[in-house]
């Protein structure tokens, strides 16, 4: 009986040995890189009080990494998270020595080479330069504007207004976004393509307010594209449906249109692994506006009397 | 190992079951076996993002999670979604085997009689679809309650005090994991004696249900004690699975050794509470 658990301890043994040593994976980066992480929101939190060697410290971990694993997948974001290191130090010729590199090096890349001028663009913006700022926004749109990154940065501009306390121009950047969105929706585009601009555009009429038409173009892209299950991950889509609820329910008040477009999405994609869930959103949906009905009648009862 | 007339205290059953398990390592053999499956489940899901096993896993995970699931620390938490959906195969179809041989050592120590584990599996093995079918029947009915609790309106029975809030969402979560160890206890109690009327009285399925019931009618106060005295060892194990999402920011492993506890509680748990109740069983027998 002890050499069968004996032979068995060795077997759990042996495997555990025989797949670590296996592994080729990048397990080992992803563990350092977050615990990295750790230490950066750690140090992000208030850079102004933390010790500049505290940063120096932190980029030397990271180009340490980027020295022991300069093949693996993940360094591109490794240089990119020590320049970001630079900026909260405010050292800003480093992290433009780091991003004019990294530009060079990952040139084929568009998503990772509009994500480094954003970076980019940050330290202009902490170097209070608005023109360089802006030029900079202006070359991500143009040149990379179909990437996760070059979509972001026209809501990103009139973010940085906010942030400037410039209501009027931030304004002005929503319609600026909503245009560029549109321009792009007049090309030709994949069904993936489509679906995240429309998000985006979405994104902007909630911005400005204008639930009627985020509600529309959120329920478009929602409707013609997200089923295609092959383009868009369920996940993106459930984030769609999340802020749908959000708009009709708390701001537009228009539950009874949130369920059409979900009863059109369950009848056009009959097996979406999301249908159980928008079923019982419908229902919750038509309750609502069974209460909400039930709510004005008892208001106007109340009128009358 | 018996006594001359059967105690009725509980806590001296109990103590009499961990001396026989002590001085008896055979009854635990079967036991280290189930132990030893659960933990080399739980390295293959360990593995199981990471190559040569994710050529085998890494679709299953897209398909059934995301990308997220294939990379540190999130793959912790596909460990522990994984493994515990994996319980309910592995109790049906490995601890009824092995809890069934478990048994069959105790008979064989009662009766004076060697024991060989090859015989042993080998006699286990003859009554494998019976034990099969009685922990599927336990399974089924702890669904059904685990079911109707899900469907009850916890929100209207906690006072509105209770559930405001981040906290209030933690004190129902944790509410629901507590009631459903309720609803394991209730099941555990109703099936207890299935295994021993099995394998020591070798009844068929329908007859041991019947000795089953009989047996816990004439030891029911016995029976609800046993039970909930050693399950209350699970009481920690689900605050740790229902509240580990507190490690996951800062030591995501935690996880890993949680599962490890996880298992070796409930082969504890069940190695108690089936050597309890089948001394009980048997002394039952000896005593008309």
């Amino acid at each position: 009986m002890r050499k069968t658990l004996g032979i068995l301890s060795g077997i759990l043994i042996g495997i555990f040995v025989v797949l670590t040593l296996t592994d080729h994976s990048e397990y080992k980066i992803e563990k350092k890189l977050w615990q990295m992480q750790r230490q950066y929101d750690a140090v992000a939190q208030d850079p102004a009080v933390v010790p500049g060697k505290r940063f120096d410290d932190i980029a030397a971990q990271y180009q340490a990494i980027i020295d022991k694993y300069p093949s693996a997948s993940m360094i591109p974001k490794v240089r990119l998270q020590q320049a970001r290191v630079y900026l909260l130090k405010k050292d800003f010729q480093r992290v433009f020595r780091v991003i004019n590199g990294f530009l060079e090096r990952y040139s084929g890349d568009p998503e990772l080479s509009a994500q480094a001028l954003l970076l980019l663009s940050g330290a202009y913006e902490a170097q209070q330069d608005e023109s360089k700022t802006l030029s900079i926004f202006k070359r991500i749109v143009e040149e990379y504007p179909l990437t996760p990154t070059g979509l972001n940065v026209p809501l990103y501009i009139a973010e940085y207004y906010i942030r400037l306390n410039r209501p009027e121009d931030a304004a002005r950047a929503l319609n600026d976004a909503a245009l560029n969105y549109r321009n792009l929706l007049a090309r030709r585009l994949t069904s993936r393509e489509q679906f995240f601009v429309l998000r985006y555009l979405g994104l902007v009429y909630s911005a400005k307010q204008d639930w009627d038409s985020a509600l529309n173009v959120f329920g478009m892209a929602l409707q013609v594209y997200g089923g295609t299950k092959d383009y868009i991950p369920n996940t993106v889509v459930l984030q769609v449906i999340r802020t749908l609820n959000t708009i009709a329910v708390s701001e537009f008040k228009n539950a009874e249109k949130l369920a059409v477009i979900y009863e059109n999405f369950v009848s056009m994609y009959p097996r979406h692994p999301l249908n159980s869930h928008l079923k019982e959103v419908i229902a919750g949906l038509k309750q609502l506006k069974t209460g909400n009905q039930t709510g004005q009648r008892e208001d106007h009862d109340a009128d009358a009397l | 190992m018996m006594a001359r007339k059967i105690p009725r205290q509980p806590v001296v059953i109990l103590k009499s079951s961990w001396n026989t398990l002590i001085s008896h390592p055979a009854i635990i053999f079967p036991f280290c076996i189930v132990a030893f499956l659960q933990f080399l489940a739980l390295e293959v899901l360990f593995f199981a993002h990471r190559y040569p096993l994710n050529k085998f896993f890494a679709p299953l995970i897209l398909r059934f999670n995301s990308e997220a699931y294939m990379h540190y620390p999130y793959n912790f938490i596909l460990l522990v979604k994984w493994f515990l959906a994996l319980q309910p195969v592995m109790f049906v179809l490995v601890h009824s085997f092995f809890i069934g041989a478990a048994v069959i050592v105790i008979n064989h120590i009662n009766n004076d009689r060697p024991v060989h584990m090859r015989s042993i599996f080998r006699e286990t093995r003859r009554h494998y679809g019976k034990l099969f079918l009685s922990f599927a029947i336990a399974l089924g009915s702890l669904m059904l309650i685990f079911r109707g609790l899900d469907s009850l309106p916890l929100h209207n029975m906690i006072p509105a005090v209770l559930m405001k809030g981040a906290a209030g969402e933690i004190i129902r979560q944790n509410g629901v994991a507590l009631l459903k160890l309720l609803g394991n206890i209730v099941v555990t109690i109703l099936f207890i004696y299935m295994v021993p009327a099995l394998v020591v009285s070798e009844k068929n399925l329908f007859s041991a249900l019947i000795m089953n019931f009989k047996c816990l009618v004439r030891s029911a106060g016995f029976v609800i004690a046993v039970v909930v005295l050693t399950s209350l060892l699970y009481v920690p194990v689900i605050l740790l699975l229902q509240n580990g999402e507190i490690f996951q920011g800062v030591y995501p492993e935690a996880w890993m050794w949680i599962l490890i506890f996880y298992v070796l509680v409930t082969l504890m748990i069940e190695a108690v509470q089936y050597t309890t109740i089948t001394v009980y069983y048997l002394l039952m027998k000896d005593f008309g």
